[in-house]
């Protein structure tokens, strides 16, 4: 096979312009597989049978944010969160919650706060050593997205609450079948007789609260 | 914000209870009545409190407002024996009683047994008897401005171990107890006797104290040492330093000795906590 003079210079120019710009990129990086389907299913998988995940209290946390002064937003946590999750994949009770958090794990980083926070102006965890969520049912919106109603029990009092929940993750390795979720809700701390600061707008009404849960199949 | 709680939670109910201390001297005057000073402290500490919390609903949540209520009727209880001439002598036996039915009523979280708060009933109830001793014996500005000062000890307690609500309402009896003293020094300036506070107004100072204190230990998530809380409740005691042999038949050192005695209580309570706090929260950070 016999290449024009033309036809050579224009394969030769055509390689090394190939090779130029391969090196200009630098090394060719693998393309990182995409998450697990799991993440990205828009329902719980493999959840033909009912199953009980109980929440994991070292990887699953509570936020809370409260307006401060009517300026800033102030931020806390509670460090220490139990309960169970229940999943059978379809109805209404596709998505079962009962969970718990210890009054007194609340932190801000700040003892004085912390105590304050402890105490009965606030969530007074001598009286009232746990908040409960139980939920009554639940309903599939788009996504990983779920809306999640039951009773909320704060500072002795229960009031219906209805919460967006998330489910962020599924996975199954050597420590078993994890499952994550990421519930949002805002609640009236007034309504729960949690009023302190409310009348004189040095503390928001309204808290919105972030609950972070890591569960294994139990 | 500072600017409300100063007036609705402590200048209005401390108007209040200077009123009702004016009116029960007024009907002092005219009948046998022993005064309303009882009545007037408890009425400050229960309008304070409920400027600071909702009374509805008491019983299921906010149950420290069993304190307030507690003092209330503890107060009206001993202020009314003084309308009944005949059990006048029995009266300070009658106050112990109504103390110790009063701390049994008490609701405070791991308090549920009976025994431990008729114990705190009974303790209550003896240093009442000593502080109405005193009360009755000394008519005086100094013993009013003595309980007066010690009432700011279990106030920074609660204070220091973040229950505001309680230190509040304490805060606004001890201011209470201060104005009431400086009519007494006006009265006395003017060479008028001095009525004193009472019965009532020894056995309720005592009260408030004692089941104040209680109610800060068992709301208290601080971990102050109990004795502290203690010292705090006997802070009015320390009037009885003006009783000392040597001081007690001198009016001015008598005097002096009162108000030294309920101060350096006080003071050395606040004092031991801050330390405690710091040597606490220092240890938390080694």
């Amino acid at each position: 096979m016999h290449l024009s003079s033309k036809s050579f210079t224009a394969i030769t120019s055509l390689f090394v312009i190939t090779i130029s710009a391969v090196a200009l990129q630098g090394p060719v990086e693998k393309v990182a597989p995409t998450p697990t389907a799991t993440n990205s299913t828009t329902s719980i998988q493999g959840q033909t049978s009912e199953t009980t995940w109980k929440v994991d209290d070292t990887h699953s946390m509570g936020l809370f944010r409260v307006q401060h002064s009517g300026a800033g937003m102030f931020w806390g946590r509670f460090d220490d969160v139990s309960g169970t999750v229940t999943t059978n994949g379809s109805g209404a009770q596709a998505l079962a919650m009962n969970i718990a958090i210890d009054t007194n794990s609340v932190s801000s980083a700040n003892k004085d706060l912390d105590g304050h926070l402890r105490s009965p102006d606030f969530f007074s965890v001598k009286e009232f050593p746990t908040m409960t969520f139980i939920s009554t049912s639940s309903k599939k919106l788009d996504g990983n997205m779920w809306e999640v109603s039951g009773n909320l029990t704060v500072h002795g009092v229960t009031k219906p609450l209805t919460a967006n929940v998330e489910m962020t993750g599924q996975s199954e390795s050597v420590r078993g079948k994890k499952i994550g979720f990421e519930a949002v809700f805002t609640m009236d701390r007034g309504e729960f007789g949690m009023t302190y600061g409310i009348e004189k707008n040095a503390i928001g009404k309204n808290v919105r609260i972030i609950v972070a849960l890591e569960a294994g199949a139990s | 914000m500072e600017m409300e709680i100063l007036l609705y939670a402590i200048a209005l109910p401390s108007f209040v209870g200077v009123m009702f201390s004016y009116c029960g001297n007024l009907a002092r005057k005219i009948s046998v009545l022993t005064g309303f000073n009882g009545c007037a402290l408890a009425a400050t500490l229960l309008l304070s409190s409920m400027s600071q919390e909702s009374l509805i609903q008491f019983a299921s949540q906010n149950r420290w407002l069993w304190f307030p209520l507690t003092t209330f009727m503890i107060a009206v209880l001993t202020d009314a024996c003084g309308l009944f001439k005949k059990i006048m002598p029995l009266r300070i036996y009658i106050a112990c009683a109504v103390i110790i039915l009063g701390a049994a009523l008490l609701l405070i979280p791991s308090w549920d047994n009976l025994s431990r708060r008729l114990f705190l009933g009974v303790a209550v109830g003896g240093c009442a008897t000593v502080l109405v001793l005193v009360v009755e014996k000394r008519k005086c500005f100094s013993t009013s401005l003595a309980l007066s000062f010690s009432l700011i000890a279990p106030s920074v307690l609660a204070m220091l171990s973040g229950f505001a609500k309680l230190a509040i309402p304490l805060g606004a009896v001890a201011f209470c107890l201060g104005i009431i003293s400086l009519i007494e020094l006006v009265r006395q300036m003017r060479g008028r006797k001095c009525l004193g506070l009472g019965v009532g107004g020894g056995v309720v100072v005592a009260s408030i104290a004692g089941l104040g204190s209680a109610t800060g230990f068992g709301y208290d998530t601080t971990n102050i040492p109990i004795w502290i809380w203690v010292l705090s409740a006997a802070a009015p005691l320390g009037l009885c330093l003006g009783e000392f042999p040597g001081i007690c038949s001198r009016q001015i050192p008598s005097a002096c000795a009162r108000i030294c005695g309920c101060v350096i209580l006080a003071v050395v309570a606040i004092l031991m906590c801050v330390l405690f706090q710091n040597s606490s929260a220092s240890s938390l950070y080694k």
